[in-house]
This record gives structure tokens, sequence and C-alpha cells, in this order.
């Protein structure tokens, strides 16, 4: 394909996926929990109008974030729950959580989500390498063994206070739920927070493009490899920490969605980020308008967003997988 | 011959007699009282009662049963203390309940069903296992306390056997069912009658996500039938109701009570974590401040510690009756004292109610 007819094919594609945004956030304001149609009540319009802006800060973030970690780790299964980041924001929001509650502070849940992250990414990403050189399998099960670690820990640093629990649903909150308890504030500082951080990635695009050749290649080409990781490593845990603060862990966004586009559009991580952030949007407010629906229609309460990402997500996965099963990797 | 006549010539000498017949009614007399008596009351000291129900071992307590206790679940809120655990549902530790011989494990059914691995223990171990379905109205509670056919028993014995009956407490059961839970609430309900109904919602939880009682619950029954109230989760008829700011708009509530055992003290919205997602929202019940927590640790289990939860409940509903309204409890424990029945209640709400009364 030539170059020009190529750009064309891109941008086509990025603004398919834009407009289909743009269709499903209207359409995410016509759909509520309580009922169909245009909101009549200011007030539940802008509830609805939150929850759509807390969806995509929330899919744009995790799915930015799995496409930071694929050229940081060169690994196409890499994405924030798989390698336990969700889980870590977790305990750190619990861990901060207990020490608020035993010395009667008020401690935003976000710093905590962001240690959380971070430590555990550094964990993965420390663990997994060999004499200087990340082993793609060894880092997926140091992930998994790590993201079942965190989950033990969140369950202890739940039951530890008294039986009946720090957060009585901590199974639920461990699922995902858009938070709409979050301030303005709060979710104002990690919208922005976001926005410099993906925009960040995207200026940083050509470089990660660089980056998925072999270090030597890449030195050559004068990009500074170790700075770069660090940045990206800084990055993705920012991203994964924030989304666990507006909507807790949620699974396999950060996976499918860099995939999706990537199939779409090509590996180049300029397009590659600014799509993975519109279709991680996309699939939250998807997820978020199904729970509402449900809902209405099998007279529920609102469904986890975590049940639909994890069984798309699970899928996916699988499929990705399928040609290394069986084999070495 | 030889013999009878000596018997006869024992007759001769008065005193000799006399003091025979003495140790022989001696003697009966000891007999007599070594040997248990069948009566209502002693015999269930044979009984061996594991509970594995919260709600379940508040009712025994209050039938005055507690010694027949000889575990419980883990986290049972209403055990005595020092009671060994069985653990927790549904992974029940076997070797804890072979330790403590039980001779009933009572339970509620969960909707999975009675687990097989305990069915299995009951049959190999002999004991009784007795399984209750989880109630859904407040009928119910008082059924699984008292039935009204256990007392044809034995020679018509009901189908669910209550917990007066398996544990041999028929009057206690009878009085705790008509006088002590329907009665006082039934008091409860009399002295808030006349009010104005309000939108209540009952809150269990608030984190991730406001989690609500919904209407076909024994809390629901209590809220509209005893209370005199509308529970404003009642447009879902699922027992918890996950509900976001817009459904919470919709519910509109005058009152939020947040039905928490052992919970911290509730500071204002804006200060406590737990209301973040009630902040500057424009509901009553947030406007004017009508945030209640009920912490009693008893709160949430559909047991005979309704009446204590009722009270509560109202106070926070209506709260320029608080004077008022604790003085049902005071006047219960009279009647207890009396052991006279006070207030009967002919029939408590089971469906649609004509009226508010129940």
């Amino acid at each position: 394909m030539k170059t020009s007819s190529l750009y064309r094919h891109r941008s086509a594609v990025l603004i398919t996926i834009f407009i289909a945004l743009i269709i499903l956030a209207a359409l995410r304001v016509l759909v509520g929990s309580t009922s169909w149609g245009w909101p009549q009540d200011i007030r539940v319009r802008d509830y609805r109008l939150f929850r759509l802006g807390i969806a995509c800060v929330v899919g744009a973030n995790l799915a930015t974030s799995g496409v930071a970690l694929q050229a940081l780790l060169r690994n196409a299964l890499a994405e924030p729950f798989i390698l336990g980041l969700s889980t870590g924001a977790g305990v750190g929001i619990m861990g901060l959580t207990l020490i608020g509650r035993t010395f009667d502070l008020t401690l935003g849940a976000h710093y905590g989500a962001m240690i959380g992250a971070a430590l555990t990414l550094t964990i993965v990403f420390m663990a997994s390498r060999r004499q200087g050189v990340i082993d793609p399998l060894g880092l997926l099960l140091i992930g998994v063994v790590l993201s079942t670690i965190n989950g033990g820990i969140i369950l202890l640093l739940n039951y530890l206070p008294h039986s009946e629990g720090l957060w009585e649903n901590v199974a639920k909150w461990m699922v995902g739920y858009i938070q709409e308890g979050v301030s303005p504030a709060v979710f104002m500082g990690v919208a922005l927070l976001s926005g410099a951080g993906i925009s960040l990635l995207v200026v940083l695009g050509r470089a990660m493009d660089v980056a998925t050749l072999s270090d030597d290649e890449a030195q050559s080409v004068g990009v500074n490899l170790k700075a770069l990781r660090t940045l990206l490593f800084i990055i993705a845990s920012i991203l994964a920490a924030g989304a666990v603060v507006l909507a807790g862990p949620i699974a396999f966004v950060g996976l499918i969605c860099p995939h999706i586009v990537r199939m779409l559009i090509g590996p180049r991580h300029r397009p590659l980020l600014i799509g993975a952030a519109a279709m991680g949007a996309v699939l939250v407010i998807v997820a978020d308008m199904a729970s509402a629906s449900l809902k209405l229609v099998l007279d529920r309460g609102l469904m986890p967003l975590g049940v639909f990402t994890a069984i798309l997500g699970g899928i996916s996965f699988l499929w990705i997988l399928r040609p290394k099963l069986g084999r070495e990797i | 011959m030889m013999i009878s006549l000596r018997c006869l010539k024992l007759f001769n000498y008065p005193w000799h007699a006399l003091t025979m017949l003495m140790c022989t009614m001696v003697i009966g007399a000891c007999s007599r009282q070594e040997q248990p008596v069948q009566t209502a009351d002693n015999m269930p000291q044979q009984i061996r009662v594991v509970s594995l129900a919260p709600a379940l071992t508040q009712m025994i307590v209050d039938l005055k049963a507690e010694k027949l206790l000889v575990a419980v679940g883990e986290n049972d809120m209403a055990a005595p203390q020092g009671l060994p655990t069985v653990g927790p549902y549904p992974n029940y530790d076997k070797e804890a309940i072979v330790t403590v011989q039980p001779t009933h494990v009572l339970m509620m059914q969960p909707q999975a069903g009675v687990p097989n691995h305990l069915e299995q223990l009951a049959k190999s171990l002999g004991f009784r296992l007795v399984s209750y379905k989880y109630p859904s109205r407040l009928t119910e509670v008082g059924k699984i306390l008292y039935d009204y056919n256990d007392a044809l028993s034995p020679s018509f014995p009901s189908q669910s056997q209550s917990m007066a009956y398996v544990l041999n407490r028929h009057e206690r059961g009878s009085f705790l069912r008509e006088v002590l839970l329907f009665g006082g609430l039934t008091k409860l309900n009399k002295r808030v009658a006349d009010k104005t109904r309000q939108r209540v919602l009952m809150v269990i939880d608030t984190n991730p996500v406001i989690t609500a009682i919904g209407p076909d619950t024994v809390h629901g029954d209590l809220l509209r039938f005893m209370l005199n109230s509308d529970n404003a989760a009642s447009a879902s008829k699922r027992s918890t109701l996950e509900m976001d700011r817009e459904m919470l708009l919709t519910a509109n509530p005058d009152v939020i009570l947040l039905l928490s055992p052992n919970a911290p003290a509730l500071r204002s919205v804006g200060e406590d974590p737990r209301l973040t997602v009630l902040e500057g929202m424009d509901i009553p019940a947030v406007t004017n401040e009508r945030i209640v927590l009920i912490d009693n640790p008893l709160v949430l289990l559909p047991s005979t510690s309704l009446v204590h939860v009722g009270v509560a409940m109202a106070k926070g509903i209506f709260p320029e009756m608080e004077s008022e309204l604790e003085q049902v409890l005071p006047e219960l424990a009279a009647s207890e004292e009396k052991g006279q029945p006070v207030d009967r209640v002919s029939q408590v709400g089971t469906g649609e109610p004509s009226d508010n009364t129940p």
C-alpha cells in the first residue's frame, strides 16, 4: 500500500472510530438506568454526562496504558490488569483507606492507587528481567501471580480491621463499577493528568515505534531506551491508577482495544494510541450502556462493568494467545 | 407358709411396720427424683444445637434456649460469647461439627439449596438437619419462630417444624411470637400510624455502589406495614438493588437509613467517605440532612431482634417521636416479666394492604 493511501486509510479508520464514539456518547445520554430517552430532568442529564465522562477517561486510560505497556515490555499480551497494575492500585487504595480509618484521616484514594500501581509495575518489571532482557513468558507469569497476590492482600486488608471488613463489599469493588462518588475535582484532576499522559505518549509515538526493534537497532537511530522505558513506565502507571480511582479494576480493556485498532490501522504508535484511546472509551461506554439497559429490561440492579469487559476481553485474550499455545513463547 | 406367718407377725409390732413403710416411701421418693421427668421445659436438655444462621441463633437466645447451643457459624453476631464456631458458609468445618456432637443443625436454606456435604454429614452422624427457607416476609419470621400447627403436634406435626417445636419451647415460642415480636411491632405501629408517610431508602452498602433493600423483604414489610413508610426502592422487585445517582434521584427518598452493623458513627455528607456518592444530590434526604445510621449489630437479621431494629428505624424516620418510641422496649420488657400477652395481632400483612395497618 502506498504511503498516501495508507495515511488515508488510517485517517478514515480513526475518523470512523471517533464518529462511533460520538454516536455512542449521545446514545449513552439517551439510555439511563431509570428510563430511555432524553432526560427531562436536568439533574438526570448531568448524572448521565458525568458517568459518560468517567467512562471515556477510564476507557482511554486503560487502552493507552495497554499500548504503552506493550511497547515497554515488547509483549503484545501486556495490559494493566494482566500485569497486576489494577489490583496493585486496589491494594494502594485499600491500604490508604485503612490508614485513614485508623487515624481518622480523609486521604485521597488516587494517591494510594498511584503508589500501588507503580509499586506493582516495578516488581513485575524487575522480576521479569533476565540479564537485562525482559522474558515475555516470565513477565506474564509474574504479572498473573502478582495480580493474585494483590487480590489476596486486598482481602486481607479488608478483613484485618474487623470481621465485617473494611469495605463490606470488596468483591463487588474488585469487579469494577463506575464510581459516581468521586468528586468533580478529583475527576477533573484525573482527566487532566490522563490527558497530559496520553498526549505525552502520542509525542513519544515515534520513539515507541523504534523501541519495538532490538535494543541495538533502537539505540543506533538515537533513541534513549532507558529514558523512554522509564517514561513509559511512569505514564502507564499513572493512567492505570487513574482508571482504578474512577472505576475500580476493570479487566482486559487495555488488551483488546490496542489489538483491534492495531488490526485496523497497523502498528504505528501515534495513530494506534489515538485510536486505542477512542476505542477504549467506546468499549467502556458500551459496557455502561449494557449495564443500564439490563437494569431496565431485566429489572435488576446495576451490573458491574467488569463483567462485560472480562467476558469480551477473556475471549479476545484466548484468541490472541491461540497461535502461541503449545509452542515456546 | 412360714414366711407369711412371720410377715404377719411383723405387724404385731406397729413401730416396725411404720419404720418399714417410711423407708419404702423415702426410697421411692429418691428414685423418682433421679428419674428425669419428661416435661416441656427440661426435655431439650438432651438437645445439642448447632446454628448456622445468626437469625436463628438470635431466635434460640430469645427462646431462652441458648444453653442448647453447642456451636455456631462464623461471624455470628447473635451468638453468646465463647461458643465454638464451625466455619463459614458453605464450607463448614466437618471436624468441628463432629467434635460438638450435635443432635440438631439449624440453617437458613441458601438459594443453591442445602449443601450436599452437610446432608451427607447429617446422615453419617445421625443429627437432624433443619433447614428454613430464608424469610422474605415478616410473617415468615413468625412462622419460623412458632407455627400454630405445632400446637397440634405430635399428632399433626407441621411440615416446617418451627424453632419452638424443634427446641421444645412451645409456650415461650408462642409468647415470643405473639407478644414480644408482633405485639411489639404493633405497639410501634400504633405510635406512628397517624404520621405522614415518608419515603425511606434502606441502604446496606455505599461502596462501590449504593445498594438498597427492595420491597419484597422482611425489612421492606417492616417499613411498609409497621413503620408507616414507603420503600423508596420499591420500583424493583429485587430484594437488593444497586443504584446509581439517576436511580437515587428517581427514588427521591425523604430519609435514608444506612443499615450497617457496628459501623462507626456517621458524619455529614461531604465529610464522611461513605456518603461521597450523595454529595451535591438534590434529594430531600440529603438537602434536609435526613441520613441516619442504624448500627445495631443485629440490624440485618430477619429475626426476633426486629422490634429493636424497628424502634431504631422509627426513631430515624420520625425523630420528633423519639421519647415516645423509646417507651416501646421497656413496655415489652415489663410484659415479659409479667408473662402476660398485652397486644395480640390477628394478622400481619402478607400481600397488598388495604390500609396501613398490619
